[in-house]
């Protein structure tokens, strides 16, 4: 459905929509940093003092609410000795002992040999070369690893932004589309079967509570791209 | 839409405060995130372009194989910098001369280890007790800072002999592998030395004892002139043995060959190469044999003139000088001097083989020129495993089948007319620890290593030891819990930090082994360095081991992880002599060159050919021990005698009759079903290798593990009387331990026999019971007479239902 106004006859709404995708871009980007790196004392105090937790839940997504409830008990307990707890959990989730209890790969929940460097780390990988970017330790760590394919939403985000601030409607309309189909084809299609090994084998709240996130953030930012197709690329 | 944007520009609003909130502390987290942290762009963005041309590539490449018994090309499809798909040598030029080196089930599922989860990814260390498994990741530079700091302060506290790199075959491919490590520690002053393996620990040490030699055997080309094969204990298709000695087998018997396979289970080569199975119960396969040669001493079937003129010790003409009044191998055959003739009657009470069968397959065997009696391992991982090595030789001798085409001359027989593959050209360097131990007896030299004395114990180099083991250093080796005796009561050794002070584990996955270090360093598989080999005891072939894709994580080589340690060590340079993995491949290409191979092309030439393997052909088999046989004056073997020796004057001046008799002998295993112990545990467990493994490796490959599910494999009489159902869980167990695991009840066991595949990953419960079936649990840390050789078969068992 083609739009025929303009970004400036609806400039004050425009700004105000855009503002979700932005908002769930960093939110992804936060996340996405938090799954790919190890849970050091000083992330947690980063985290806890930023103060986003406090905020109220940036929607009324169930898996949004839950995940901000959860870490917002975490941090609401954490002190300095919990950090081998969660280095641990850390460890048994996603670096693996003797078994790799939620390894956090696209490929090993999908594909049909449950492996590592398999068909969708490929496809992942190809989204990310036609959108310009690339892992940065290419066949080292899998592209499919969930914190990439955060930051990969994350910059989808700032590029829808970009766009709309721009006024350049053909590529807000593309960049939402890729954001909506690359959840689609994507992170919607394993997240269930991730969260689950999370929460089943985690000891502490915290990654649940990531991962509850990150559910509510792709919902949410799947939902705002969608719209923004619909648009046909204005808000 | 007004309500809409109202509702919009409300929620926008909050957005835009949450929004800087969350992008601050993005930014926060950013700033501390390694610098490898995150997806990057690299240019434009190209989202109308089609999806990329890819590459693919088909490398051919000799498979990672890990010790299996064979050396086998794939070929490897890779795409984009991932392995994609493997598939097996395909070369259109397939002849006896030079065939095929088809992969089996392992190759062909490789990807499922490469590309596992639960690879073993960073560099951890220990945080919890020794042993209990739980780890940290940490960075290469704390943990090889502290590997290296560990090394140090052990061998300034106690000196190189403290430290200790074991037996291990996890890596097989001269640039990976245990052998690296021994390198480092020989750079670094030495370590305490090993010899003998836990292959072939007493079939190593009892051949020569006979021949002089290990290398008695023939090119296996040969093996289609033989008109009569026994495969004894033998299990080619499963274990394989060489690439293709299945394969020559099976062509033998196509050009009339009959062959015999003697075993307590029907193996696959037992149905897929045999014309005859011949049950016979575990330990007594010295019992058929000495009743073999009853029949043939009896009814005058031996080759009289090859044993006057070849041989020393058949009977009273010709006993060594200082020997003459011994007991000859006659005299133990027909009880002259022991009263008991070893008739096939006494063998059928003994083995369970029938007497007809016993006479016939000496008739057989002793009538059918040329004839082979080839040995398989299992029987010599024994109690006294040394004397079935020397029974079966002097069968091969006393029907004159050695030295001839088409004949065996049995023991461990290394091919004609060089001895065949290097097995590792990489070279370790010498040993300023002159110390060497029985690689088997490695518990020992850490409980009490001061006490052992080559009269005790085996040492060489030294008389008596003088250390304990301190520091494990183990590479490509589930050989210090998993593979080793009695699993409980080495891991309680290994949990003590007060013996060993410090174990670094270097492997491709977190094994039971790794579950004690203190230290775990994630190597890279063989697909993802260089690496090249020659084939396993038999074959004349090289095969190159390219790296095909990248190491993932932070995996690196063993040489890698080894010279990093080395530099710490401040002996960089010596190790490496300024060469990378690739380098050393190519220093070995030339070696090849020098030697067995002297057509191969250099390393660039054989990569770019893609061929992935450089062979010789053999038209001609060598045969073993061809010259001795046409003039054994001016040829002869390096025994005392120059000649074959039924009777070794050796092992009769040792004086211990009883375990180490002058000639080979039945003698009734320390466990056995005879004795009282049978009272207990009236069954014989047995651990063949299976097709799912080799050894340990490969236990977490899926398929394979649906393929070949680890299972105690039982005879329905056994079953029958203990009320065990098809497919149920069972509890077997001994005085050293217990294990549960599913039932197979098949005939195709002996009953009184139960088979527990050995290599299964030791997973104990919370009350030490293993729920994965290793059979180690059971088994003894007790030692063979002559070789200090494991004796993993011999255990008796009780299983019950739970």
């Amino acid at each position: 459905m083609p739009h025929q106004g303009n970004a400036g006859e609806d400039g004050a709404s425009f700004a105000g929509e855009i503002a979700s995708p932005v908002l769930y871009g960093a939110m992804a980007g936060v996340l996405g940093r938090l799954l790919l790196d190890p849970p050091g004392a000083e992330m947690i105090d980063t985290l806890a003092a930023a103060g986003v937790l406090l905020q109220e839940s940036p929607s009324s997504h169930a898996d949004m609410v839950q995940g901000m409830s959860l870490l917002r008990s975490f941090a609401g307990t954490w002190h300095h000795g919990l950090a081998p707890l969660l280095v641990q959990d850390y460890t048994r989730l996603f670096v693996g002992l003797e078994r790799t209890l939620a390894p956090p790969f696209e490929s090993v929940y999908r594909s049909e040999e449950h492996l590592l460097f398999e068909k969708q780390t490929a496809e992942v990988r190809e989204r990310y070369r036609r959108f310009g970017m690339t892992v940065p330790a290419r066949n080292r760590i899998p592209d499919d690893h969930i914190g990439y394919e955060l930051q990969f939403l994350a910059a989808l985000c700032s590029c829808m932004d970009e766009a709309v601030e721009s006024g350049e409607r053909e590529k807000v309309r593309r960049c939402a589309a890729e954001a909506r189909d690359f959840i689609g084809d994507h992170l919607s299609v394993w997240l269930p079967d991730f969260i689950r090994r999370v929460e089943e084998h985690a000891e502490t709240v915290f990654y649940p509570g990531v991962v509850r996130l990150v559910s509510g953030v792709t919902a949410e930012i799947q939902r705002t791209a969608a719209a923004l197709c619909e648009s046909g690329g204005s808000a | 839409m007004p309500d809409k944007k109202t509702h919009m520009t409300i929620a926008g609003a909050v957005s835009r405060r949450d929004f800087l909130k969350w992008n601050a502390l993005l930014a926060a987290l950013s700033a501390g995130a390694p610098a490898s942290g995150g997806l990057r762009r690299t240019g434009a963005a190209d989202m109308l372009a089609s999806v990329s041309r890819l590459e693919d590539r088909v490398v051919r490449v000799g498979c990672p194989s890990h010790n299996c018994g064979g050396k086998c090309l794939l070929k490897v499809h890779v795409r984009d910098g991932m392995i994609v798909r493997i598939d097996g040598d395909d070369r259109p030029t397939d002849d006896v001369a030079d065939p095929q080196l088809r992969p089996c089930v392992r190759g062909r599922a490789y990807r499922r280890r490469q590309y596992h989860p639960d690879r073993l990814k960073y560099p951890m260390k220990r945080t919890g007790k020794r042993g209990e498994g739980r780890f940290v990741r940490i960075s290469w530079d704390e943990a090889l800072d502290t590997t290296a700091a560990a090394m140090k302060r052990i061998r300034d506290t106690w000196g190189n002999s403290a430290l200790f790199v074991p037996y291990g075959t996890g890596s097989y491919s001269n640039t990976n592998g245990s052998h690296v490590a021994r390198r480092l520690m020989n750079c670094f002053g030495g370590c305490l030395g090993i010899y003998n393996s836990y292959s072939w620990a007493c079939i190593n040490i009892a051949t020569p004892y006979v021949y002089g030699t290990l290398q008695v055997g023939s090119q296996r080309q040969d093996w289609l002139n033989s008109k009569y094969i026994i495969m004894w204990g033998w299990n080619p298709s499963e274990m394989r043995d060489g690439t293709n000695s299945d394969y020559f087998i099976s062509l033998a018997r196509e050009r009339g060959a009959r062959v015999i396979c003697i075993d307590p289970r029907m193996s696959m080569s037992a149905v897929n190469l045999a014309d005859e199975w011949v049950p016979i119960r575990p330990g007594t396969d010295t019992a058929m044999m000495s009743a073999m040669a009853w029949v043939m001493i009896t009814e005058d079937l031996v080759d009289r003139a090859f044993i006057d003129r070849y041989c020393v010790g058949f009977d009273d003409s010709q006993m060594p000088r200082g020997a003459e009044d011994a007991e000859s191998y006659r005299d133990y055959i027909l009880g002259t001097r022991d009263g008991i003739p070893k008739t096939p009657d006494w063998a059928e009470r003994i083995t369970t083989v029938p007497r007809r069968t016993i006479i016939r397959i000496a008739r057989e065997y002793a009538l059918t020129k040329p004839a082979m009696l080839y040995q398989g391992y299992g029987m010599q991982r024994r109690a006294y495993g040394e004397q079935v090595v020397r029974a079966g030789a002097v069968l091969a001798a006393i029907t004159g089948n050695v030295g001839v085409s088409g004949g065996w001359a049995s023991g461990l027989a290394t091919q004609a007319p060089d001895g065949g593959p290097f097995w590792t050209v990489f070279p370790s360097g010498s040993n300023p620890v002159k110390a060497r131990i029985p690689v088997f007896l490695w518990t020992e030299a850490v409980l009490r290593g001061k006490e052992m004395t080559a009269a005790n114990a085996g040492i060489r180099g030294t008389d008596r030891l003088d250390n304990t083991i301190k520091l494990i250093y183990a590479v490509a080796s589930n050989a210090l819990v998993n593979q080793h005796s009695n699993v409980n009561r080495t891991a309680k050794i290994l949990a003590d930090e007060d013996l060993v002070e410090f174990i670094a584990v270097q492997d491709n996955f977190l094994t039971p082994t790794g579950r004690f270090a203190d230290i775990l360093l994630p190597a890279c598989t063989q697909f993802e360095t260089y690496g090249i080999e020659d084939g396993w005891k038999y074959g004349d072939e090289v095969l190159l081991m390219p790296q095909v894709v990248d190491a993932p994580f932070e995996t690196r080589s063993d040489y890698a992880i080894c010279a990093d340690l080395a530099r710490r060590l401040g002996v960089g340079e010596a190790f490496t002599e300024g060469r990378d993995e690739r380098e050393w491949v190519s220093w070995i290409v030339d070696r090849y060159r020098e030697t067995r191979f002297p057509d191969i092309p250099d390393l660039d030439s054989f990569e770019q050919s893609n061929r992935g393997v450089h062979s010789n052909r053999v038209e001609k088999p060598a045969i073993g021990l061809q010259s001795f046989r046409e003039d054994p004056d001016k040829n002869p073997l390096p025994t005392p005698s120059g000649k074959i020796e039924i009777f070794s004057k050796r092992l009769h001046d040792m004086n211990r009759p009883a375990e180490i008799p002058a000639v080979p002998k039945y003698i009734q295993e320390w466990e056995s079903p005879f004795g009282e112990e049978a009272e207990r545990f009236p069954l014989q467990a047995i651990g063949h290798h299976y097709m799912q493994r080799v050894h340990s490796t490969h236990d977490n490959v899926d398929w394979l593990n649906e393929a070949f599910p680890q299972r105690l494999f039982m005879n329905p009489r056994d079953a029958a009387t203990r009320n065990i159902r098809q497919g149920e869980r069972v509890r077997v167990y001994n005085d050293r331990g217990a294990m549960t695991l599913p039932v197979r009840i098949t005939p195709r066991i002996l009953p009184g026999v139960v088979d527990i595949p050995q290599g299964g990953w030791w997973t104990p419960d919370e009350n030490g019971t293993d729920t994965r079936g290793c059979v180690n649990v059971l088994t003894t840390e007790r030692w063979t007479p002559l070789a200090y050789g494991n004796p993993q078969h011999t255990i008796m068992v009780q299983v019950e239902k739970i």
